[in-house]
């Protein structure tokens, strides 16, 4: 699993996952992911490369959700492949995971209020 | 059970599960299955290796997770074996590791990790990809069978 975080405009930042998001994936974004997600920005999460998905990644991206969210930001995933949608949908929390497909709408996802 | 079938042992580490992950991916690759099919497989094993990890109370080199995969016409078939703290997976029964073989090990917990929310998502992902889910105690296993198979 390889992160990599970017600017995202001024709509907050851009982190990028590649690999595997398994029990050792979920370890090495763990710090970053939570450090950033610290700073309350919103933040737009490209699962574009993300090919395999378990509880214990699903479990990070909720923790970085809820943090943004304690600061009235948001957290949406960029663009999962069909089979890690799947298990996200599968697990119930696309109101704390919301998924978006293009850049465009994940910048008009940041833009909403939050609750909206 | 199918005449073709794989057997992997793994110890009860991270990247003992990380291991078991691409020998599954391997196997199922092989045997020429759909990769929605695979993914299934290995996200059950996954969640249940991760389990076992975390809070199967593994405490001595000798503690171990058992994989076999039957080759099936309308799926793959996983056993799942594990030396962690008996644990049955169909109905989230969390039972306290009998004494003789865990000394002070504490029971097992069904993955929390502050909320009900973030915690235990992996055994519901497991019933929702997983046919015919069975548990039972065998000796010092827990053995857990399923299916997993194309909708």
């Amino acid at each position: 699993m390889e992160i990599t975080i970017l600017d995202f405009g001024d709509s907050g930042k851009k982190v990028m996952l590649t690999g595997k998001l398994d029990i050792v994936g979920a370890q090495k974004i763990e710090l970053p992911l939570a450090t950033l997600a610290g700073t309350r920005s919103n933040i737009v999460i490209d699962m574009g490369g993300v090919d395999f998905i378990a509880s214990i990644g699903i479990r990070q991206l909720v923790m970085a959700s809820k943090a943004v969210a304690r600061g009235a930001g948001k957290l949406v995933l960029l663009d999962p492949t069909p089979l890690v949608t799947d298990v996200l949908v599968t697990s119930g929390l696309l109101d704390l995971l919301p998924i978006v497909r293009s850049e465009d709408e994940a910048r008009a996802a940041l833009s909403r209020p939050a609750g909206t | 059970m199918s005449a073709v079938a794989e057997t992997r042992r793994s110890g009860v580490s991270a990247q003992g599960v990380v291991a078991l992950d691409a020998w599954v991916e391997s196997v199922g690759r092989r045997w020429g299955r759909s990769e929605r099919t695979v993914f299934a497989a290995r996200l059950c094993i996954a969640e249940l290796a991760g389990n076992v990890v975390e809070h199967g109370g593994a405490t001595s080199a000798e503690d171990h997770i058992i994989v076999t995969l039957h080759c099936r016409s309308n799926g793959i078939g996983i056993e799942f074996l594990d030396t962690g703290a008996p644990f049955d997976p169909t109905g989230s029964a969390v039972v306290a590791k009998s004494a003789a073989k865990s000394g002070a090990k504490s029971a097992a917990q069904p993955a929390p990790s502050g909320s009900a929310t973030e915690g235990g998502r992996g055994l519901m992902l497991v019933r929702a990809y997983a046919k015919d889910l069975s548990y039972r105690r065998d000796g010092p296993y827990n053995r857990i069978e399923m299916t997993v198979a194309p909708d």
